[in-house]
């Protein structure tokens, strides 16, 4: 399978994430690019330039986006570039667990794939609450 | 199917990288193989799967390998725990 997976998030928060995980890994992603986008933003300059980070990927099976924050700006500029490449999955709320399982997941469907990386990225989150004296 | 159990010897226990290793190494098998830890059983192909567990220095986990290739793979992991996922073995408590 070719899927480029494209992560969208504000500043450098989704290249951290990849950098972490290839430390965990001792692998570098195949077919992967980040996109940090900056405060001071243009929505079509960096529409453009999401453009030209998706045309640099093999997306012969298509594109998988991963962004931040649902309904925040990285999310809405993930929701443009879906609607201009009918053969993209977005996926909101990525986090370490969700890229860090992006390392042993390649050769899944796009579908697969993205309903593999929201599963871990809930699973990720779990909650233990230590003893209380009240 | 065969089980065999095995102790995290390592002092960091099966932290992210001891995870990363331990995964690569169960993928690069067709057979299934699991762990488990206290009734908890996690797929050995899934870091957040293996993660989850939370194995520290001193746990004993029991693996589980079944289908192709079992003996070859189940070698592999134990010598892995072993090794201390390659980072040495420290006295368990």
């Amino acid at each position: 399978m070719s899927i480029g997976v494209l992560i969208i998030t504000h500043r450098g928060l989704g290249q951290q994430l990849v950098e972490i995980a290839s430390m965990i890994f001792a692998a570098e992603p195949e077919n992967l690019a980040c996109y940090g986008m900056r405060d001071d933003y243009d929505p079509d300059a960096a529409f453009a330039e999401l453009q030209a980070l998706r045309a640099s990927l093999d997306c012969a099976d298509g594109l998988l986006i991963l962004t931040d924050l649902y309904g925040a700006t990285p999310y809405n500029l993930s929701r443009r570039l879906l609607l201009a490449h009918p053969d993209t999955t977005l996926v909101s709320g990525v986090n370490l667990p969700m890229v860090v399982n992006l390392y042993n997941m390649q050769r899944h469907s796009r579908s697969q794939l993205a309903e593999s990386l929201a599963s871990n990225a809930r699973m990720g989150a779990i909650i233990e609450v230590g003893e209380s004296h009240d | 199917m065969i089980e065999e159990t095995a102790t995290v010897v390592n002092k960091l226990g099966l932290h992210a990288r001891a995870a990363a290793k331990l995964v690569r190494t169960a993928s690069s098998f067709q057979a299934l193989i699991e762990i488990e830890k206290a009734g908890q059983r996690a797929n050995a192909k899934s870091v957040i799967s293996v993660m989850m567990l939370a194995a520290t220095h001193g746990t004993q986990v029991r693996l589980f390998v079944s289908g192709e290739q079992e003996q070859e793979a189940m070698q592999a992991l134990l010598e892995l725990f072993q090794s201390g996922f390659g980072e040495g073995a420290e006295p368990c408590p």
